[in-house]
């Protein structure tokens, strides 16, 4: 389904809720861009905006999820009358790249009805102008719903003005109590509020000294001391930090900043510092330092556990390792660098070469596969390295084998195990990559891993069990 | 039905026929004794990766003693691979593949007849006690029914002493040696060792082990198919699919000596494949398929009766003596059903008519046999063979012993009844509906590819929405067409397994009317499962296995027609329009007068045939004023002629040319004369071209059949008709016709292979062609009614129907809730439309309403209806939609504004404040009158105040439109002259045989306008095209005879000009 689609898609014939396959055949060529729609991260843009929009009013509110309100009552004096006001909305809108409609009305309803309904971009409705200014626009302007705007059009009711002009006592036992309600929210008859939202700020504390200094200690105790503050507003707010920022404001230079980032969230100021403290050191003082300011940028909620309960220990031990190797990767990836730190992980593959994938430490996600299909050697060699090999039958056992130049007999050659190869990772041309495997026991006990390619006839020894 | 005719992707290879030369497939045993037991055909669904056929042809090639088909809990393949290798010449074992309650699984092959109905029973068991689909078996039901089945145990994971256990169990049931263990060497790396353990396993439990290789598909390019079938069975992607995938492509159909090599250590356990396979001795042949005793009077043998019932027909058919050219095929049909023992059958099919009739179900036979004598006098069929010269011959032979063939047609509202009439009379045990083997076809074989691939879903959708629905696989073009690239590694793969994909089974449907019955329990011979609709059971087999086995089947079809035929003579019949006895009239009356019917063929004759049975589509009508049928076989012909068949064999021109005298009619010889002339030298029929290979190309009657089952599937089996080819034209060469006619006669008959129709099921056709056409000319109110009443059925919409009603001069009467039924009516010579036309109204409500009125006289206010009939508010409602309350001086807004405040539960008190019904009428706003008819169209799908399109002509004119009715005339639209012309869009058509060319039908108040529309132009006005409802049009007028269209270079919509009409008109596509 279409959600949306730029204009010129519209033009084209796309409409919202037009099955995908059927906008596409609009176009003659597939050259069409699609994005997938993504409502949280719609409305959490929405969210943004809407606390962007804090600067013309404080009391501002996302509405559904294509609108914003603002109760303007008393703000327009500041910006020089709400002609203005309406003025430096709208061109603050463009600036940002959004094609907004904007209306100032004396009440929501009407302010929500002409700004989607209306003909115009922007405009203002002046307190005795609200009935006309509705008159014209279809019901659905009132925001009931959709099932009382079609049962108005079949009995002719088309717009808000036919059915003003109705007794008002025939329309509820016709339409329901809501459209009275809506009616007379939109007239201003009826009082409607606005929630207006709240942004929580990060947790942030500031320090200024006396005047700029360059003692590393100072600085240091600073920032530990600022830290403990942090980490004390995080668990008030049962938050772990995710990433921290540490800014020194320098007296001549601009502010250096150091940034730390974390697996999981930590209110611990111990770790937090530990990962720190390599970074200040090699910080760059200039002529000295003249605040320091430190904010819990990221920060994610952290579920508390009962550590201990009557003496008996829960989950406690266990948590207590997994936070404990949780710091431990903090600690290496913060030394070492981001993409540094990995861990492997099971996939689900035949191929051995493929059966198992690096990823980076932190990434704890889906895991597809939780055991090997076969057994496995211990050791598994990047380049499996050639071999000559001596086989008494086509498949049969391995007799003598030759490996990095020393030639060893079989004394037990389990096998073969025969494994195709991935035919959609090759291209449709490209032989056929089955390989058959054998576990080889040499004279002096050790097993080998032996492969060899069906087609070419090439041995190999991929690895080892030690 | 015509709607199925689309040909078999797959063809059985029962169709396949033995060709010249294709004896016996040169099977030469391999040196080794080897057997293999265990294979999965594509009737696992979405596991077998092989058709039962190549796997057979495959172990024959191969030199297998013998080969098995075990698919899970499922003989759906076994008739298939059964006759496949009766062809390659190799003994089938019949078996199957248990999955008890657990995952035990164990293949059973029954040794003989009474083991074989023993497994289908404990099949049919498990299939009706699980959701349909599905099979449920215990360990216990499986040991209830073992006796006689061999059976081959497959060894669990673990050699634990729970399967131990299970194993000894099972030894104490498969008692005398039927038990054996399956070993298979399938390279995972551990395979000797484990074979080390069930040897021992074997030994301890003296059980002895046999060797398989769990067969998944004929050969091991397969394999990227079954993983991708794996794919589609879990739902996943195949980078997803992980270890659910299989490591290698070992599970195919071995060599024997391979096999050998690989249990060189085992000897007995391949020699053990050899005996079982041996003791499994039971073959499908066994099965003696026996008609129901078809109960006769006393005393009367079945032949007797037959022969009884048929002569007092003959006496009923001809008041006036039975023609002697009838009494002597009477007497030869006889003597041949009596030699070949069908009477059972023509009694069945008998039976289910006078069923039908004492029911007032109206039916009509058609089919192989139905053509005869014999179905006339029974009164089967309406052909009468006096009249038309049909050959019972080909429908039933001597040398083919193979069951006759009549479909039957009901009227298809009421076909249930018949159903459960014979499922009654029969029982369940005795007779169920065939199956319908539902397979990939190229699209969604595409898309389920495309999916398991990774493909993303738009690629995906571009690509299946590409393809012409039926077969055809995609080539590089179509998928550049699509925007991908052809060469993409994956696309490729796509592509090139959706092709292998094309043909394999999917699922198990029912038929749509084949029902099988049998004189013993049908579980016996085919496990039963149950079908999706309740109250019905399905076999496992579809109408070509059941051909092949040689068992019973009628067709039942449903056809709209039918209906709308009873419900015309019963209107009829209310306004006193009865046959010359009085009684009402049949379709046997309406075929009595065909002799008088000029009115009737003049009508037809100017392609004025909307209603008319198959001759109302536009390529039909465009035929008529060419053809111009004067007689009953010219309909027989123009029924047959247009039809994917004779147009793709090029025997349309041909036939045109001759008969509009422009090519003379001659004929090689007077053998070919007898079988050409009717059609004037030009092939029409299947059964013509059967008869030419028989009489011109010396064909013996199993050959010429051959070719028509051939004719049938060469798209797939293209090498089986290519040698009837050159059999043919060497035949003809040497009966000493020339080569080029030779030739030419081959290609008209390759034709046939796309859609050849019959001449009987044409001849069954052109009755009810002639029956609604003479109701169309004589009773065009009753006729339009009627055929409104029986809806869904047809090319045309009510709003089409009621519009050519009108054009014919019938008078049409709006719904009314005072006047009208719930269906339409006739009332003093005008059409009364029924409240059924009003969209979302429930039929009880409706015949409340009229009951009401019926009871209490005609309403004045809505509040008194509505509290005497006790209809919701709901119905009101729709009612008031559809503007029924005329007679009440109420229309639509005033209607519905009165509705409103009435409440089904009583009100909540403040609601009550003005609920009076009258309140705030006169200050409603005026609608209108372009939205009065806007509204009709939308709550009844027509109106009968006006057409949308004059409330523009005024604009139209001053744009130089010309309204679409003066395209007919000549003289104000000659051809070539470039036109304008504007409508509403009635239907939008792109038939694949068209190649790209979009047919579209425009509307305007005065008449309709036929656009065609080229690839290229409609990709320039893609959107217009597809999109709008109101359209524009400038084109090119061609004309031939009286048939016009419009070549149209310029589409524009007009949409914007009734804004209200996109979202209320009819359903547009």
């Amino acid at each position: 389904m279409i959600t949306a689609c730029c204009q010129q898609a519209a033009q084209a014939g796309v409409r919202a809720d037009m099955p995908l396959a059927q906008a596409r055949a609009l176009f003659a060529t597939p050259s069409v861009r699609i994005e997938t729609h993504d409502p949280s991260a719609d409305a959490a843009a929405l969210y943004r905006l809407a606390v962007w929009a804090q600067r013309f009013s404080p009391v501002v509110a996302a509405d559904g999820t294509d609108g914003l309100l603002l109760d303007v009552t008393g703000c327009a004096r500041v910006w020089g009358g709400e002609e203005r006001l309406l003025r430096a909305v709208v061109d603050a809108m463009q600036r940002l790249g959004f094609a907004a409609r904007v209306m100032i009305a004396p009440t929501l309803g009407c302010a929500w009805a002409v700004s989607r309904f209306g003909s115009k971009r922007a405009c203002l409705v002046s307190p005795d102008s609200v009935r006309e200014a509705l008159a014209p626009l279809p019901t659905a302007a009132l925001r009931v719903d959709g099932a009382v705007a079609t049962q108005l059009g079949e009995v002719g009711i088309e717009r808000v003005g036919d059915l003003l002009e109705l007794p008002r006592s025939t329309l509820p036992a016709r339409f329901g109590s809501e459209l009275l309600l809506r009616l007379d929210q939109a007239l201003g008859q009826a009082i409607e509020t606005i929630e207006p939202v709240r942004p929580v700020p990060p947790a942030a504390v500031e320090r200024m000294f006396d005047g700029p200094t360059d003692r590393v200690e100072a600085i240091e105790l600073t920032v530990r001391e600022l830290l403990d503050e942090v980490t004390g507003e995080l668990e008030r707010r049962s938050c772990g930090a995710r990433r921290v920022d540490v800014e020194l404001l320098r007296s001549d230079l601009g502010p250096e900043r150091l940034t730390i980032t974390l697996g999981r969230p930590s209110q611990n100021a111990k770790h937090l510092w530990q990962l720190l403290r390599p970074k200040l050191e090699r910080a760059h003082l200039g002529f000295g330092v003249e605040a320091v300011r430190v904010c819990a940028c990221v920060a994610a909620k952290i579920r508390h556990e009962q550590a201990e309960c009557d003496g008996v220990a829960g989950d406690a031990s266990a948590a207590e390792i997994e936070r404990s190797c949780g710091e431990l990767l903090d600690t290496l990836r913060n030394r070492l660098g981001e993409g540094r730190v990995l861990r492997a992980s099971l996939r689900e593959s035949r191929l051995p070469e493929r059966a198992f994938e690096m990823r980076d430490a932190s990434d704890t996600g889906s895991v597809t596969a939780g055991v090997l299909m076969s057994d496995r050697p211990s050791v598994l060699f990047d380049r499996p390295s050639p071999s000559e090999v001596i086989a008494l039958t086509p498949d049969g056992p391995v007799h003598r084998l030759t490996w990095r130049g020393e030639e060893h007999g079989a004394t037990a050659c389990v096998g073969p195990e025969r494994i195709g190869g991935e035919w959609w990772r090759a291209h449709p041309t490209q032989p056929d990559r089955t390989r058959d495997y054998f576990a080889v026991r040499d004279e002096r006990g050790r097993w080998l891993w032996l492969g060899r390619g069906v087609e070419s006839g090439r041995w190999f020894v991929h690895g080892v069990w030690a | 039905m015509p709607e199925n005719d689309f040909q078999k992707l797959r063809p059985h290879p029962v169709k396949l026929g033995t060709g010249p030369g294709s004896a016996n497939g040169g099977f030469t045993s391999s040196l080794v004794a080897y057997a293999e037991l265990s294979v999965t055909s594509n009737f696992t669904f979405l596991t077998g990766a092989s058709h039962p056929e190549e796997l057979v042809e495959r172990a024959a090639a191969l030199g297998h003693r013998a080969v098995a088909i075990t698919d899970t809990n499922s003989l759906a393949g076994v008739v298939r691979a059964h006759v496949a290798a009766k062809t390659a010449g190799i003994p089938l074992v019949v078996g199957c593949r248990l999955v008890l309650e657990g995952g035990l699984a164990i293949c059973v092959y029954p040794i003989d007849r009474p083991a074989y109905s023993r497994l289908c029973r404990l099949l049919t068991l498990g299939k009706r006690r699980a959701p349909k689909g599905e099979c449920h078996l215990t360990l216990h039901d499986l040991i209830e029914h073992a006796k006689g089945l061999l059976a081959v145990v497959e060894p669990a994971s673990v050699l634990d002493d729970a399967f131990i256990k299970v194993v000894h169990g099972l030894r104490d049931v498969f008692d005398d040696d039927r038990l054996s263990i399956a070993a298979s060497f399938l390279y995972t790396g551990d395979d000797e060792n484990r074979l080390r353990q069930i040897a021992a396993l074997a030994t301890h439990t003296r059980v002895p082990m046999v060797a398989t290789n769990r067969v998944l598909y004929h050969e091991p390019g397969r394999r990227p198919l079954q993983d991708v079938l794996t794919c589609i069975r879990h739902g996943c992607t195949i980078e997803q699919a992980g270890y659910r995938l299989e490591a290698n492509a070992e599970r195919h159909i071995k060599p024997a000596d391979e096999m050998a090599r690989l249990f060189a250590a085992y000897r007995d356990a391949i020699s053990r494949t050899v005996e079982i396979a041996e003791r499994a001795a039971f073959s499908l042949d066994e099965l003696r398929y026996e008609y129901p005793a078809e109960p006769c009077p006393t005393g009367l043998s079945p032949t007797a009766y037959l022969e009884r019932e048929a002569r007092a027909g003959a006496a009923r058919r001809y008041p006036n003596g039975v023609p002697e050219k009838t009494r002597g095929a009477l007497e030869h049909e006889l003597a041949l059903i009596a030699e070949l023992k069908y009477e059972a059958y023509f009694l069945t099919c008998y039976d289910i008519v006078r069923f039908a009739r004492s029911r007032g179900i109206l039916c009509q036979g058609r089919g192989g046999a139905a053509n005869s004598a014999v179905c006339y006098c029974l009164g089967i069929t309406e052909v009468d063979p006096n009249k038309h010269s049909l050959l019972f011959e080909r429908f039933i032979s001597r040398e083919r012993n193979e069951p006759p063939d009549i479909d039957i047609d009901f009227e298809h509202e009421r076909r249930e009844e018949v159903l459960q009439y014979v499922y009654e009379k029969y029982g369940r045990e005795r007779a169920a509906m065939t199956a319908e083997v539902i397979s990939y076809r190229g699209r969604s074989a595409i898309r389920d590819v495309g999916k398991a691939m990774g493909l993303p879903e738009d690629a995906v959708d571009a690509l299946a929405k590409n393809l012409s629905p039926w077969g055809e696989a995609a080539t590089p073009d179509r998928v550049r067409e699509c925007g991908l690239n052809p060469s993409d590694p994956t696309i490729r793969r796509v592509i090139e397994l959706s092709a292998e994909l094309i043909g394999f089974p999917r699922h198990l449907s029912q038929h749509v009317g084949g029902m099988v019955i049998t004189r013993g329990p049908l579980c016996d011979l085919v496990p039963i499962e149950n079908a999706a609709m309740d109250n019905r059971t399905v076999i496992e087999w579809d109408k070509d296995d059941i051909d092949a086995m040689g068992m019973l089947k009628v067709d039942c079809l449903g056809l709209g027609m039918l209906t709308c035929l009873r419900r015309a003579f019963e209107l009829l019949d209310g306004i006193g329009v009865r046959s010359t006895t009085g009684k009402r009239l049949t379709i046997a009356d309406v075929m009595e007068q065909e002799a008088t019917g000029d009115a009737v063929y003049e009508m037809i004759g100017h392609a004025d045939t909307i209603g008319v049975f198959q001759i109302e589509s536009r390529a039909q009508m465009s035929m008529l004023p060419r053809l111009i049928p004067r007689t009953f076989y010219d309909l027989v012909i123009e029924v047959a002629i247009v039809r994917p068949g004779p147009i793709q064999g090029g025997m349309v021109h041909p036939y045109l040319r001759r008969r509009e005298g422009k090519d003379p009619v001659e004929f090689p010889s007077d053998a070919v004369r007898d079988v050409l002339e009717r059609t004037l030298g030009v092939p029409l029929f299947q059964e013509q071209a059967m008869q030419l290979a028989i009489v011109a190309g010396g064909f013996t009657p199993d050959q010429a059949d051959g070719l028509r089952r051939s004719m049938a599937s060469w798209k797939r089996k293209g090498n089986a008709i290519a040698r009837y080819g050159e059999q043919l034209i060497d035949g003809m060469v040497a009966n000493g016709y020339e080569q080029e006619f030779a030739e030419q006669c081959f290609d008209q008959i390759k034709g046939f292979s796309e859609y050849g129709f019959p001449e009987s099921h044409a001849a069954s056709f052109a009755i009810l062609v002639y029956a609604s056409a003479w109701l169309k000319r004589h009773h065009p109110a009753a006729f339009a009614a009627a055929l409104i009443n029986s809806q869904p059925m047809g090319f045309y919409k009510p709003a089409q129907i009621v519009r050519d009603a009108q054009e014919h001069g019938v008078e049409v009467q709006p719904i009314d809730v005072n006047r009208s039924g719930w269906e339409c009516s006739v009332e003093d010579g005008a059409l009364r439309l029924g409240m059924r036309l009003a969209k979302g109204l429930a039929q009880a409500d409706a015949e409340r309403i009229a009951d009401a009125v019926g009871i209490h006289g005609r309403f004045s206010t809505i509040e008194s209806l509505w509290r005497v009939s006790g209809v919701s508010v709901k119905s009101l409602r729709c009612l008031a939609r559809a503007d029924a309350f005329g007679s009440m001086d109420l229309d639509r807004q005033r209607a519905l504004w009165q509705i409103k405040p009435l409440r089904d539960e009583p009100m909540p008190l403040f609601e009550r404040a003005d609920a009076s019904s009258e309140a705030g009428l006169d200050r409603l706003p005026v609608i209108s009158a372009v939205d009065r008819v806007l509204h009709d169209y939308s709550s009844a799908g027509l109106s009968l105040k006006a057409h949308p399109l004059s409330f523009l002509r005024a604009q139209l004119d001053e744009r130089g439109v010309t309204p679409a009715g003066d395209l007919r005339l000549e003289r104000l639209c000659p051809a070539k002259r470039r036109v304008t012309v504007a409508g509403l869009v009635l239907s939008r058509q792109r038939p694949s045989t068209a190649s790209g060319v979009t047919f579209i039908t425009l509307e305007d108040e005065t008449g309709i306008a036929n656009l065609i529309i080229w690839r290229d132009t409609f990709e320039r006005y893609r959107r217009v095209g597809r999109l709008s409802t109101l359209m524009l049009t400038r084109g090119t007028i061609e004309r031939e005879g009286a048939v016009v269209h419009l070549h149209a270079s310029h589409l524009e919509s007009l949409d914007y000009c009734l804004p209200r009409i996109a979202s209320s008109s009819r359903d547009f596509h």
